[in-house]
């Protein structure tokens, strides 16, 4: 090769570098938050375990029927599963989320009025005591007078009027501590859904599992509800939409199917499921 | 068989099996260039706080070039019990350097990196939100904002995560903190000094989800980062915390005295934790000392088994084990022969500076800078000094302290059980200075 011509090679090879892009060569931008937009139809969730939770793969019952409705209707939307009632309250009044998921939320009058309440589950409740603090159990016939004096361990949100006028005292926490109190017997009983106490008793309370003991009959019923916001721009079509999804899988026999895988079928399913109409 | 040869075939087995037990003796001072008439000082330091009565006892060892030159016990570990030098303390915080080597293990293994986004092992942690004040006269007073990019496990490492520890809220007043503290109280986070009947897991799931005092990256502010290190280790190595601190870090280093939870025979030797005024007002502590936001429960210790295994705080431990672990860092990873982690590694963890501008100003001051697990002095240009740039440190609650200067192939290591741990820093400082002091070479 002369001169010539290696100068010749030489000037394509560098004219080929300078034109070529350089950017297609890089690897593609490392993916950063920024770089997506959220949802705008976010759906917030308040820990239940195991009907709402992060620790299922589905993120709990409620969770799994909430996104086979929306899966059905078509609606795009994310849910977040979070820890406090101020944080969803927060999201729904103050960010104007769709919507939320959750029991014992606790809204005002005023605020209930821009709100679209649609039934996802019963939860039937159940009183608990400790049977070492109470080896016979309780006088509970379903008259909350035969309690009197006694002190009831409540969720924070929950309407205690009743427990009051009937004469018991009352102290609020998140279940895991009723139960950690109830155990310690600064509490003598406490109400949730049976699902729900399972669930910490087998975390949290293996050993003594057995010395908790479920009293009949039911205390009562709770609800867990989708909420949907009316300050949403689509709060109200959205809450229609899904009032109708659920209604659908409740009739073509979806939503007893997904309780049955959820819960094993029998009395834990007729305990949550909603009625047909 | 020539006696001679069992003769030497005992000592052999002697002085091989006492490795990684404490040492019957220590080195000649000079030996390794310490002073050890000025070592001396460090007796007349420890016997005057114990006279004063404020504080019960202490051990307090100083190594040099591989050796110790220094280790005395003083005081009492307990009612009528003589403080022993293999008396066992609650390190609390000093578990967070263990933490972070074990962190450090998974990522010279690959199996993490210190830029991957937490969430992407704790999905709980994806899409963090950040408080923010809104204006006063505002409907609300504060907005929860989109954290500009995800918490990072370096972020957990360095403190600058924007997750918060509730107990500082007793001396730092700003409104946000007080907010954040305030969703922690309400979610039952617990700063890990009380050992609740949950897994490390089900606590550091709820604080994800919590809102962030400041974004990442933006602040330095001592943490629960490592209580949600520690329970990455699990997600990560899918072993129980416990477990992989045992295997991985306790007995390869011969940490023969350190534990999640004391096994039963060696719980006479936990120290008691006593509560002292620093006027002479000395009185043992057996019930949780509730102040405000920090809530201590030293009687914790004594459990035998419990499923809280914070990263942040739980491990006991000796002086010597400690040493052993502070020598393993002063190697450069290494201790007899057993290489924990690589030099890239021990080099990365105590670069001097991992967090920019900012400043660890908790137990320190200005001038100070945070590595991977430990704080480094930067400069010495402030008042808090411990003897050269790139010393790291780090102290527990209960007043223990440990102090690493790479420069002096120095070790220096206090331990005592005494509460509020604020009025030691003075007692903590003076003993850095008569460690380096008594530097003769």
């Amino acid at each position: 090769m002369n001169t010539n011509q290696l100068f010749k090679r030489l000037t394509v090879m560098l004219l080929v570098i300078a034109i070529y892009p350089v950017t297609a060569l890089a690897t593609g931008p490392r993916i950063k938050q920024d770089l997506f937009t959220p949802n705008a139809n976010a759906i917030y969730a308040l820990d239940l375990p195991p009907f709402i939770t992060t620790e299922l793969t589905g993120g709990g019952a409620a969770i799994e029927l909430v996104n086979t409705v929306l899966q059905a209707q078509k609606i795009n939307a994310t849910i977040n599963t979070l820890p406090l009632v101020r944080m969803l309250k927060y999201y729904v009044l103050q960010e104007k989320a769709l919507a939320l998921i959750g029991s014992h939320i606790g809204f005002s009058a005023d605020e209930q009025k821009n709100l679209i309440f649609v039934p996802l589950l019963r939860l039937k409740q159940h009183y608990y005591v400790y049977q070492p603090k109470h080896p016979d159990g309780l006088p509970w016939k379903g008259d909350l007078k035969t309690l009197a004096n006694l002190t009831y361990g409540a969720d924070p949100e929950e309407n205690i009027g009743t427990y009051q006028k009937a004469g018991l005292k009352v102290e609020t926490g998140k279940l895991l501590s009723l139960l950690e109190k109830l155990k310690s017997g600064q509490l003598d009983l406490l109400a949730n859904s049976a699902l729900a106490v399972d669930w910490f008793l087998d975390r949290n309370f293996a050993a003594d599992k057995a010395k908790f003991s479920k009293l009949e009959p039911a205390a009562g019923e709770e609800t867990l509800f989708m909420v949907f916001n009316k300050n949403h721009p689509e709060g109200a079509a959205l809450a229609k939409q899904c009032q109708d999804g659920l209604t659908a899988i409740i009739a073509n026999g979806q939503y007893k199917a997904l309780l049955e895988k959820q819960f094993g079928g029998g009395e834990a399913v007729n305990r949550h499921i909603l009625p047909l109409q | 068989m020539n006696p001679r040869f069992w003769l030497f075939l005992m000592l052999f087995l002697a002085q091989n099996l006492a490795l990684g037990k404490e040492p019957s003796t220590t080195v000649k001072p000079e030996s390794v260039g310490l002073s050890s008439q000025r070592l001396q000082n460090i007796d007349r330091l420890i016997d005057q706080h114990v006279q004063e009565k404020k504080i019960a006892g202490a051990v307090v060892l100083v190594a040099r070039k591989g050796k110790i030159a220094y280790f005395r016990e003083a005081g009492l570990a307990d009612t009528d019990k003589p403080m022993q030098k293999d008396t066992i303390f609650r390190v609390v915080s000093m578990t967070k350097p263990l933490t972070s080597v074990a962190i450090m293990l998974l990522y010279e293994e690959g199996k993490l990196l210190l830029s991957d986004p937490v969430s992407k092992y704790i999905p709980e942690f994806k899409d963090p939100k950040v408080l923010e004040l809104l204006p006063p006269g505002s409907a609300s007073e504060y907005k929860l904002v989109p954290a500009k990019r995800e918490i990072t496990v370096r972020d957990l490492l360095s403190h600058t995560s924007g997750l918060l520890y509730m107990f500082p809220n007793n001396y730092y007043h700003e409104r946000e903190r007080q907010l954040v503290v305030d969703f922690y109280k309400e979610a039952g986070i617990n700063d890990g000094f009380c050992r609740p009947n949950e897994t490390i897991g089900d606590m550091v799931k709820r604080l994800a989800r919590l809102p962030l005092y400041k974004h990442p990256g933006e602040v330095w502010d001592y943490s629960l980062a490592s209580d949600v290190l520690g329970y990455l280790v699990e997600v990560v190595s899918k072993m129980p915390f416990d477990q992989f601190m045992q295997k991985r870090i306790f007995d390869p280093l011969k940490m023969r005295d350190s534990h999640f939870y004391v096994p039963q025979e060696k719980l006479g030797r936990v120290a008691a934790v006593w509560k002292s005024d620093w006027q002479g007002s000395l009185t043992k502590v057996t019930e949780p000392m509730i102040d405000g936001d920090l809530a201590l429960c030293p009687s914790d210790a004594y459990a035998l088994s419990g499923k809280y295994l914070t990263g942040g705080g739980n491990v006991l431990s000796t002086a010597y084990d400690y040493y052993r672990f502070a020598q393993m860092l002063l190697n450069k990873g290494e201790l007899d022969g057993v290489r924990l982690l690589s030099r890239k590694t021990v080099e990365l963890m105590t670069a001097t500076n991992h967090i920019g501008d900012l400043d660890a100003t908790f137990l320190h001051d200005h001038g100070w800078k945070f590595g991977l697990g430990f704080a480094i002095q930067q400069d010495r240009a402030h008042d808090v000094d411990a003897g050269d740039p790139g010393v790291f440190e780090w102290a527990g609650i209960y007043s223990t302290r440990f102090s690493v200067d790479p420069k002096e192939d120095k070790i220096t290591i206090f331990m005592s059980q005494t509460s509020p741990f604020n009025l030691h820093f003075g007692l903590w400082d003076k003993l850095l200075v008569l460690s380096g002091s008594a530097i003769s070479d």
